[in-house]
This record gives C-alpha cells, sequence and structure tokens, in this order.
C-alpha cells in the first residue's frame, strides 16, 4: 500500500474530540493498549496528521515527531516501530525462511507458508489485525489483514492468507528515519 | 558541683514512653531500608526484562535503517557487516558466528615461521613478473579522426598479420555496429563513427589469437 509516497499534505492539528475519538478506537481494537496509553499519548503533546491524496481516507498520526499509527476508513493500525516497543500488542504469525525475501518487496502471504513446518498460525478471525514474523527473528516484519478464519486456513491450505499492508523498508518506515 | 547539678536540673530527662518509640521507628527505619535493597538487587533485572509496560530497545543499522538481524537482505549487506564490527562487538560475534572464526584461523596461520612461506612464494612471483614482449608483427592500430565537428572516422590496420580475410572482417563489423564501411588504397578498414572503445572489448572475443596487449590505439 505504501510503495511511494508523493502527495502528503501539510500537517493539521488534532482537535479533542478528534484525539477523544482515536483513543477510543484503538481501546476497541486492541486490548493490551489500556497499560500504554500515557506513555503514547503524554500530557502536553503535539499530535498532528497527514492526509494522502493518493488513498481514500488514509491519514498517518504523528506525536511530538514519532510516527505512531495510521487510519484506514475506521481502521486503526499502529506503526512498526510501535510494534517492535510493546510486542504484545498484535497477535503473532510466523512464517518459514524462504519467504522472508519476498514479503520484504510487497507480496501478500500465502497459505502453505503458515503450515509448513517453519510457520505457526495462531487463531485469529477474519478482518483482524495481525503482526507476521520470521522463523529465527526477533521482531515483527510486517502488518496485515487476515482474509479467512485460521479454521478454514488449516481445512484448505490454498490461495492468499493475510494481505499486507505495511512492511520493513516501506515509503512509510523511510519516511521516520529522515 | 554547682555547674553539674545545674546541668542535670537543666537538662530533661525523656520519659520512658519516648524513648521506647524512638527506638522502635529506628528499627523500623533499618528494616525498611534493608527490604529496599534486597528488593532493587533482585528485581532490577526482571522488572525490566518481564514487564510488558516498559518499552523494548532495539539496535537499527546506520546503513539500511533495518533492524541488525535483517541485515542481510539489504542492498548492501557488506558495508551493513563493517559498520556492525566498529560499533557493537557483541552483537556482531551472535549473528556471523562464521566468519569470526575465519579470522581466528587467518591469524593463528600468520603465526607460523614465516620463512617457508617467503621460500615457497619466491619463485611463482619470478615467473610472473616476466612479461612477453610484443613484436612489431603483430601488433593492430587503431585510429580515430575527425570529418566535422561532430563526426568521426576509424580506420584498423594491422589485421593481415594474424591471417584473417579483410572483407569478411570488414562484413562483420559493420553488421555487428551497424555502421558504413570501405576499404583504404593502403589496406586498411575505415568506419563511420568512433569506436574505439568498443572495438577494443569486441576483437578479442571474436578471435581469440588476437590478444588485449597487441592493441594500440594512435593519437593524432
Amino acid at each position: 500500500m505504501f510503495k511511494k509516497l508523493e502527495d502528503l499534505s501539510k500537517p493539521t492539528l488534532l482537535s479533542k474530540t478528534g484525539v477523544k475519538e482515536l483513543k477510543q478506537s484503538f481501546n476497541d481494537y486492541y486490548p493490551f493498549f489500556k497499560e500504554i496509553e500515557d506513555e503514547v499519548f503524554p500530557k502536553k503533546a503535539n499530535i498532528q496528521s497527514f492526509k494522502l491524496r493518493s488513498e481514500y481516507k488514509v491519514e498517518i498520526v504523528q506525536v511530538d515527531k514519532d510516527y505512531i499509527c495510521f487510519t484506514k476508513e475506521d481502521l486503526v493500525i499502529p506503526h512498526l516501530k510501535l510494534v517492535h516497543k510493546f510486542p504484545d500488542l498484535l497477535i503473532k504469525q510466523q512464517v518459514d525462511l524462504g519467504a522472508i525475501k519476498h514479503i520484504l518487496s510487497g507480496s501478500d502471504v500465502l497459505a502453505p507458508g503458515l503450515i509448513s513446518q517453519g510457520g505457526q498460525l495462531n487463531t485469529a478471525q477474519k478482518g483482524q489485525v495481525v503482526a507476521i514474523y520470521g522463523e529465527g527473528k526477533e521482531n515483527a516484519m510486517g502488518i496485515g489483514i487476515m482474509n479467512a478464519n485460521s479454521d478454514e486456513i488449516k481445512k484448505d491450505p490454498k490461495g492468499h492468507a493475510i494481505q499486507l499492508l505495511h512492511h520493513l523498508g516501506d515509503a512509510l518506515w523511510q519516511l521516520s528515519f529522515k | 558541683m554547682s555547674d553539674s547539678d545545674d546541668d542535670i536540673f537543666k537538662k530533661k530527662k525523656q520519659s520512658k514512653k519516648k524513648i521506647e518509640q524512638q527506638q522502635k521507628q529506628q528499627q523500623q527505619q533499618q528494616q525498611q531500608q534493608q527490604q529496599k535493597q534486597h528488593k532493587q538487587e533482585l528485581n532490577q533485572p526482571e522488572q525490566q526484562l518481564n514487564n510488558p509496560k516498559n518499552p523494548k530497545q532495539v539496535i537499527y543499522c546506520k546503513v539500511c535503517t533495518l533492524p541488525v538481524e535483517f541485515c542481510s537482505f539489504s542492498k548492501a549487506p557488506q558495508e551493513c557487516k563493517e559498520w556492525l564490527k566498529t560499533s557493537f562487538k557483541d552483537l556482531y560475534a551472535n549473528i556471523y558466528p562464521e566468519d569470526v572464526k575465519l579470522e581466528q584461523e587467518k591469524q593463528a596461520n600468520l603465526q607460523q615461521p614465516q620463512e617457508q612461506i617467503a621460500q615457497q612464494d619466491q619463485p611463482p612471483e619470478k615467473k610472473k613478473k616476466k612479461k612477453v614482449k610484443v613484436t612489431e608483427s603483430e601488433m593492430v592500430y587503431i585510429k580515430v579522426k575527425e570529418r566535422n565537428r561532430t563526426k568521426f572516422i576509424t580506420t584498423l590496420s594491422g589485421l593481415e598479420k594474424h591471417g584473417l580475410d579483410i572483407k569478411e572482417a570488414q562484413k562483420k563489423i559493420s553488421k555487428k555496429f551497424g555502421c558504413g564501411s570501405s576499404i583504404n588504397d593502403k589496406g586498411a578498414i575505415e568506419l563511420q563513427g568512433d569506436l574505439s572503445v568498443d572495438l577494443e572489448e569486441w576483437l578479442p572475443k571474436e578471435y581469440p589469437t588476437i590478444k588485449e596487449d597487441m592493441i594500440a590505439i594512435q593519437e593524432k
């Protein structure tokens, strides 16, 4: 989704109601977020948001020069740096060694990679946000959305299982290192 | 005598209750301090590791901006390795244990008596230094001339010495490079355009009898 970032608008300050809605949607999707709330959104912080013109209803949120999350049509998805700091936020799925090269260049996750010897499939529902790990690595590699329930994938391992939204080496990832 | 009596009466004796209270407070303070020190020594590393509320620190490579274990999937993995060597030696030993072994073996080999190695290396070095001199009867010459401001002519001479047919060579060259060609009065090939660099690479591949030392580009 973030192959090229060309049309970034200027930053706008979020109002109090906007910040409240953000925090509420975070708490709805990720139950672990209650304990981290004060560290991620400190008091007297400068919260800004950027809009993308090339896509429909996508915004990037920034707090005090740290990129935290981005929203896509009512879904709130955290940035990879947040997931590195607090790895208990998202459910973990593991892929085997041969698929790491393809995921880092932007392809989707196929079902046989999750079922083979080096992979792990945890229970998740359709439409949930999930973090992707590699075999033998500590830190997360990418974030995606499940296409089907985990039970159905075990019965019929065919086709796309997880749709990729954000991965290491993205245009979003390189934004935070300028 | 009077002073000592005055001192005794000036100082008020503390009642028994107050003395007991003070002793209790001192004991409690000592116990609390001991407990605090005991807790800090035990729990410091555990708190930082096991508590999921504390943020985990990750080291990112400066060359490729990825976490250190993903450096082999980046564009220039050799530069990432060299940066790791200088800054974080512990992580370098964890992630690349094979390179550490190779370096140790090299150092062990160097410590062997160096005389034996020097004697073995001398005769093959002498053979490499001898360069075979190229005689005149094998040289091939290339010249470049200007016709107008933007147009050039290259002349090839000396191909007969290797036993090659001039007409066949002319046809091959003009087909390969897409240029016009003709044969001189003196027996040399003339080509339209500046092809000195291309001919230098192409000639040894087509005709293996011509080697790189035998081609010379003449200046005006």
